[in-house]
């Protein structure tokens, strides 16, 4: 067993796994999609390494220093893998006055392990605003929250940019995707009722194209354009806000000619009647959940301190007086 | 300061490195210490550089993080600072001056040729870890300069007695090493950084991913020093130098263009 853990606590080992990692590396730098399998294996194969090395190696226990240095990388890799395995990245679109729905999530990414709970997450979206400098850059934004406690009482949260809000372990960030959505009432002719929203392209990025489609509840297929009474100044600091904005939805059923009408207004289609509400604004969120973070910042932390500590161990300031001897074609230690 | 006033400023700085550089060559011919003069002519630079800096810094309210004129401004500063204060306390880095200022030198005509103009830093950028990751990279940078400048000097003339290139050689180890300490603190800063402004710590983008393989590529030649003991010096020097193009290219290159996220962002 002993002479198993010398052999895979070989240096040359390490400068192998080294390598691998390496070119592994300049792989993902042309195909960064697919980065887990091309760095699972040489890592794996150094923290097998490293594993061995505190182990059997001797130059770890008279070097405290280097040791605890390795002792934190094997536990950076290690809760990093971890990190992977429990991790969710999904984004959400919510509307001002919408509150979050866990089925309305897209999910980029979810680990093997990730204990599915976003059904407890629950959040209200209040107003929005983000603020543009001139020439269309996007300075600072604002996004009003309420979330609700586990004993029922909500908080209220402006978040933004660098400030998100994290509820049972999934954290919420906003995003630079954002747009205009409409509020449609729907009323059909039985009388039943039914709201829904249409969410416009994101905005300024697409104000171009401020069109998508939407159907009505009798199964019918609009296109809904937003028509904005102004267009945002590129010269200029504005506000990107659902307050006080003056506009007009065309809306058009296939082959049919475009009719364009405001808010309170109505419009007869197939099945029923819709009438445009309200503008509001959404926003996408970035969620994000790895309960390890802070236990592999402090595994790093504890790693960087360790190395720097045994660099200042290992070496001496050179002085003019001194000089250390080189040996033939060997290096100084 | 106005635009027109920090770009006379660092055309005089890019012209200081010139005149160092040609005092350190007829020094170096007439047998004369260079040291003083040349320290003492870099103090001047480093003068100038920080008034382009902070008043750049001042008139756009931000500082110089964003474009490859703001990283090749930055880094003419901070890496004349590291250079004078490392070389300071290990006077064996200060015999591979000449290689410094010619380097420090090119990237000044680099810095006034590209383009001046700022611009705005996104509100996600906005953080103290943006800071402490940034500071971590220009000391890495700025300690692996000395150390590949001491390496080329020795890989081309160490005809010098074997005291002397033993000093310098363990000026070269020490140099990388620190080196090595302060880029896994950038990557650490970095990914609380990222984790903040874009949601993750890890992305495999461009800059990550390179940045990942210049540590990796430090921490094979420290493994390698430790595992083939017999290597022949020059390979090690070779190998630092080698290093330090590639960090080169990691900051000055990939950032500009890559259209990851990281994009101009340093």
């Amino acid at each position: 067993m002993r002479s198993v853990l010398k052999t895979l606590a070989s240096l040359r080992l390490t400068m192998v796994g080294l390598t691998v990692l390496i070119v592994n590396c300049i792989a993902i730098s042309q195909w960064p999609d697919e980065s887990i399998p091309w760095v699972v294996l040489p890592l794996s194969l150094l923290a097998l390494n490293l594993f061995a090395a505190l182990v059997v190696r001797h130059a770890f226990r008279h070097q405290a220093a280097l040791l605890l240095f390795h002792v934190g990388l094997l536990a950076v890799l290690m809760l990093a893998a971890a990190g992977v395995l429990m991790r969710f990245d999904g984004s959400v679109e919510l509307i001002e006055g919408e509150s979050f729905d866990a089925s309305a999530v897209t999910a980029r990414g979810a680990g093997w392990l990730h204990p599915d709970s976003l059904e407890r997450v629950d959040f209200a979206q209040g107003p929005l605003e983000v603020r543009y400098l001139s020439g269309f850059q996007r300075d600072t934004t604002h996004s009003r929250v309420v979330v609700s406690r586990s004993n029922g009482a909500g908080i209220e949260r402006d978040i933004g940019d660098r400030e998100g809000f994290t509820s049972h372990g999934y954290r919420f960030m906003t995003t630079f995707n954002k747009g205009y959505s409409v509020l449609v009432h729907w009323r059909d002719t039985d009388g039943r009722e039914a709201i829904g929203a249409v969410n416009f392209p994101s905005y300024p990025k697409f104000d171009w194209k401020q069109v998508n489609d939407w159907t009505t509840p009798a199964g019918e297929t609009l296109t809904f354009e937003l028509k904005l009474a102004e267009r945002v100044p590129d010269d200029a600091a504005w506000t990107l806000s659902s307050l006080g904005t003056d506009y007009e939805v065309g809306i058009a059923g296939k082959g049919q000619t475009e009719k364009t009408i405001r808010a309170g207004q109505s419009m007869v289609v197939a099945g029923g009647k819709i009438t445009i509400v309200d503008l509001r604004l959404w926003m996408g969120y970035r969620i994000d959940y790895n309960p390890l973070l802070p236990w592999l910042l402090t595994a790093a932390f504890l790693s960087l301190g360790a190395l720097a500590l045994h660099m200042v161990q290992k070496f001496r300031v050179p002085r003019a007086t001194e000089s250390v001897p080189v040996t033939g074609g060997e290096q100084a230690a | 300061m106005s635009m027109a006033m920090e770009r006379t400023t660092l055309v005089a700085a890019v012209t200081g490195f010139g005149v160092v550089l040609l005092l350190d060559v007829l020094l170096r011919r007439s047998g004369r210490a260079t040291w003083p003069a040349v320290s003492g002519a870099l103090s001047v630079i480093l003068v100038l550089l920080t008034a382009a800096v902070a008043g750049r810094w001042l008139r756009e309210s931000q500082g110089p993080f964003l474009t490859l004129y703001d990283v090749l401004l930055s880094n003419l500063f901070s890496l004349t600072l590291v250079y004078l204060v490392a070389a300071w306390l290990v006077p064996a880095l200060r015999k591979s001056s000449a290689i410094v200022v010619a380097f420090l030198g090119m990237l000044g005509i680099w810095s006034l040729t590209v383009s001046a103009a700022a611009v705005p830093l996104p509100a996600t950028f906005d953080n103290p870890w943006l800071w402490l990751h940034v500071t971590a990279g220009k000391l890495f940078l700025g300690l692996c300069l000395p150390a590949a400048a001491t390496a080329l000097w020795l890989l081309v003339r160490s005809r010098g007695s074997a005291s002397q290139s033993g000093e310098m050689d363990a000026a070269v180890w020490l140099t990388l090493s620190l080196a090595f300490v302060c880029h896994s603190f950038m990557l650490i800063a970095g990914a609380i950084w990222a984790h903040s402004a874009w949601g993750r710590y890890w992305a495999w983008d461009s800059l990550e991913t390179w940045t990942f393989i210049t540590w990796l590529c430090i921490a094979l030649l420290l493994h390698a020093r430790v595992t083939f003991r017999r290597m022949p010096v020059s390979y090690g020097w070779s190998a630092v130098v080698a290093i330090f193009g590639l960090a080169i290219l990691t900051f000055l290159g990939v950032p500009f263009l890559s259209i990851a996220p990281h994009k101009g962002v340093m």
